[in-house]
């Protein structure tokens, strides 16, 4: 007789093994991370003002993995699941999705810890099949909440997805293995807070598909999730990034205590004229039967936020199926009731988009917000062919991540259409952490430079580029000096190759009066009034060449150049200014050369000499008075603005704007 | 009695043996390898997902409902049990089927329509008394029942 009881025990245990779980980790729980994350992407990252400059599609990253491929492993004690580990490369998406496998392994010990009843004081699965009538050998008396929240057993739990996750962030070592276990903690965390979307697995109704199958989740396939991926879903609180807001583990007992409430398993069907249902337990207070079947033998129950569309009956628009009756009671006279096909099939219409949709707060709540930002692109002063990147990345606090996160891998610098992965040896800032960067990076003008964080998958960009360029410093119609104006509004376009921007200012006041009656009244011969109207600025923007200014410069050794000082232009900042004027009576060609932070701007003017523009300003004036048009003399007579004046204004203006 | 035993224990040793041999192979096969097919352009290879039922439980599905669809028509319950899951036994264990009910519901089941296949679980739909109905079979361990008619 010990035994038969002994062998009988054996095969059991032998049984169990067989996958006893709520949606087969085979495909549908798989279905369901895979899901949730592109709707995470798609909706929750782009309204996230700290997501939306964030992706999941970063780099591969180490863990240890067992997949679909790896084979069931059902036999297996818990212990065991340290030894089922393959070490692995995966993108994050991957690890998140397989661990809706790998969840599941080794199956016998983790079927007996998915279950969570919230309406009692004991949560975990106290009911085992019938066929058994006792407990399994091992009943760890461990709910699934507790699972992934507290037990220090599950080495993938949120928990230590998360102790994870700070480590593989200090590390220096980029897609360290830390990143694949914690990304594995996530997708085991969607799969458990899934499984709370399975009627029997809060309504502790012990099922093993292969002995004593639950009807609901046996028929759930990877296609049904795809086909019931966008109906309504539970009223609760997913928002769990947000500090003031829930935590996952609140949504995850409200989601086990919301199915509870609302859907029965086969064998938590209560029955007429009894207090226990098929599983010998005492029944649920909610759902309820009552009344009345309707005319097609349905009983309903209303569920907020369900709309029913597939029966006609408008007395049931708002409500869903929640049971039947056996036809085998008509032997009894009795009524049997039972959940059927179109039970179940309706169920899901609201189940499968809330497990979906509490997958999804399993990312939010996972990743911790971030802020990239640049601080500062400067020439290096040691290497006229790079610039130095300064930037940081700041932690912003969620529930889940208060603050204080250390980072050492994944900042990358990508300069034109070249991505610089910057190891935390050669920050220039320091070397503990890559919180705060300080790289040199080889770029030109024109570059445009960004900083991003891969963190084993999990990218955060900058929300700005900044180019290595004079696209900030370049001139606008704001700067022009008094009394003259840029030709047009802008846009202005600069040569990105030769570091040049051309302008043309002009005197529009002596523009005005030479249209102002439709022909030219002031035409003053011997003076060429485009000539004398328009000054031609060709501005230069160059990084600084430590050792050769002078060659840069060029006409140091072929034309005299006049030192104008800095008293020119006061305030501007300048570390040196060279000028050289070229005055041959008529027109003026003038260079002016200025240094600052590491910025050569050249800028260069050719137009009528000052002489010869004050002589034309003075006869324009002289035949002002003769029209008797007194403001129009007197505006010429104020023209006093020399060439000099020209050039120390625009480099005024535009030592205003070097970075 | 002591034959019985004995046959048991043996039967156990070797259910012990086999048990044991399957941790300790697989241990040696899957202990932290490094796996460089796993690794190919970051994805891992996927297994076919959604695993179907084979032709022959399908068959074995349809027996058991033309079976049961008999034994309801017959009225002889003793032939009906070995049919049924461990709840339908228990729903039906005081059951009358020597009445024309059981007949007519044999008669229906005998149209029935198996609609939906699972490796563990096959819907089937059937017509009574002018209303659709649904059932199932499910696998416990390796045979098929009846379940939720």
């Amino acid at each position: 007789m010990e035994n038969r009881r002994t062998l009988i025990l054996a095969l059991l245990v032998l049984f169990f093994a067989v996958n006893a779980f709520a949606y087969s980790n085979l495909g549908p729980h798989q279905k369901i991370n895979e899901i949730a994350i592109e709707k995470f992407i798609d909706k929750i990252m782009p309204e996230d003002p700290y997501l939306k400059n964030a992706s999941l599609d970063g780099v591969m990253s180490k863990g240890l993995a067992w997949d679909v491929s790896d084979g069931r492993t059902g036999i297996y004690p818990l212990e065991y699941s340290q030894e089922i580990a393959i070490d692995r490369m995966k993108f994050l998406k991957d690890w998140v999705i397989d661990a809706g496998f790998s969840a599941d392994e080794p199956e016998t010990p983790m079927a007996l810890r998915h279950f969570y009843d919230p309406t009692g004081t004991t949560h975990y699965l106290t009911d085992y099949p019938k066929i058994w009538g006792f407990p399994h050998p091992e009943d760890p008396k461990m709910s699934a909440v507790d699972w992934v929240f507290t037990s220090t057993e599950n080495e993938y739990s949120f928990l230590n997805g998360k102790k994870y996750f700070t480590h593989a962030l200090a590390d220096s070592e980029p897609g360290n293995i830390n990143y694949g276990r914690a990304w594995r903690s996530v997708g085991e965390t969607m799969h458990l807070i899934s499984d709370m979307t399975v009627p029997a697995h809060v309504r502790n109704d012990g099922h093993i598909p292969g002995l004593d199958p639950d009807i609901y989740e046996t028929s759930v396939t990877s296609s049904t999730i795809e086909g019931y991926m966008d109906g309504p879903i539970a009223n609760l609180n997913y928002k769990c990034a947000d500090p003031k807001g829930t935590d996952l583990k609140t949504l995850m007992e409200g989601v086990a205590k919301w199915t509870n409430a609302n859907f029965f398993s086969k064998d938590t069907v209560p029955q007429p004229d009894s207090d226990v249902t098929a599983n010998k337990k005492e029944k649920y207070p909610s759902p309820e039967i009552t009344g009345e079947p309707n005319n097609n033998g349905y009983y309903y129950w209303k569920i907020d936020n369900y709309r029913n569309y597939d029966d006609p009956d408008a007395s049931v628009s708002d409500k869903m199926k929640l049971a039947t009756t056996q036809v085998t009671g008509i032997f009894f006279k009795k009524t049997i009731y039972k959940i059927d096909k179109k039970v179940t099939d309706q169920n899901r219409e609201m189940l499968i988009p809330t497990a979906i949709r509490a997958s999804e707060s399993v990312l939010d709540a996972f990743l911790p917000r971030f802020a990239v930002k640049i601080d500062s692109v400067t020439v290096d002063p040691k290497d006229p062919a790079k610039k130095i990147v300064e930037a940081h990345i700041e932690q912003i606090p969620t529930k889940e991540w208060p603050g204080d996160l250390a980072i050492g891998n994944g900042a990358h610098i990508v300069v034109g259409n070249t991505d610089n992965m910057m190891m935390l040896a050669d920050n220039l800032d320091n070397k503990l952490n890559q919180n705060r960067i300080k790289y040199s990076v080889t770029a030109k003008e024109g570059d445009k430079i960004s900083v991003y964080y891969d963190l084993g998958g999990y990218k955060i960009g900058a929300a700005e580029q900044k180019q290595v360029d004079f696209e900030s410093m370049i001139l606008t119609s704001e700067d022009a000096p008094p009394g003259l104006k840029l030709e047009s509004d802008g846009p202005f376009e600069v040569e990105h190759s030769t570091g040049r921007q051309y302008l043309t200012l002009y005197n529009s006041q002596m523009n005005h009066i030479i249209n102002k009656n439709g022909y030219p009244q002031y035409i003053v011969p011997g003076f060429d009034c485009v000539a004398t109207n328009t000054i031609e600025v060709t501005v230069f923007y160059q990084p600084r060449i430590t050792d050769g200014m002078d060659s840069l410069l060029g006409m140091k050794k072929s034309v005299t150049r006049t030192p104008i000082g800095a008293t020119g232009i006061d305030g501007a900042g300048f570390d040196a200014i060279y000028g050289q004027s070229e005055d041959n009576g008529f027109f003026t060609g003038y260079q002016a050369i200025y240094e600052k932070n590491g910025w050569i701007i050249n800028i260069a003017i050719t137009a009528a000499s000052d002489t010869q523009r004050k002589e034309a300003y003075k006869t324009f004036a002289a035949r002002c008075r003769q029209s008797m048009n007194k403001d129009d003399a007197k505006v010429f007579e104020d023209m006093t603005v020399t060439n000099i004046d020209m050039v120390k204004h625009l480099a005024k203006r535009i030592a205003g704007k070097i970075p | 009695m002591y034959k019985m035993d004995a046959k048991l224990t043996v039967i156990l040793a070797a259910l012990i043996f086999l048990f044991a041999g399957c941790i300790g192979s697989q241990k040696q096969e899957v202990n932290k390898q490094s796996d460089n097919n796993g690794g190919v352009n970051g994805t891992t290879t996927k297994a076919v997902l959604d695993p179907v039922p084979g032709e022959e439980s399908i068959a074995a599905s349809k027996k058991l409902v033309a079976n049961a669809s008999s034994a309801f028509i017959s009225g002889d319950k003793g032939a009906l049990m070995p049919y049924l899951s461990e709840g339908m036994k228990e729903t039906l264990a005081d059951a009358d089927l020597s009445t024309p009910e059981a007949a007519a519901l044999g008669k229906a089941l005998s149209e029935a329509v198996l609609t939906e296949k699972y490796t563990d679980l096959m819907v089937y739909e059937f017509e009574y008394k002018g209303s659709k109905q649904y059932f199932y079979t499910i696998k416990e361990g390796e045979e098929w029942k009846i379940e939720g008619l």
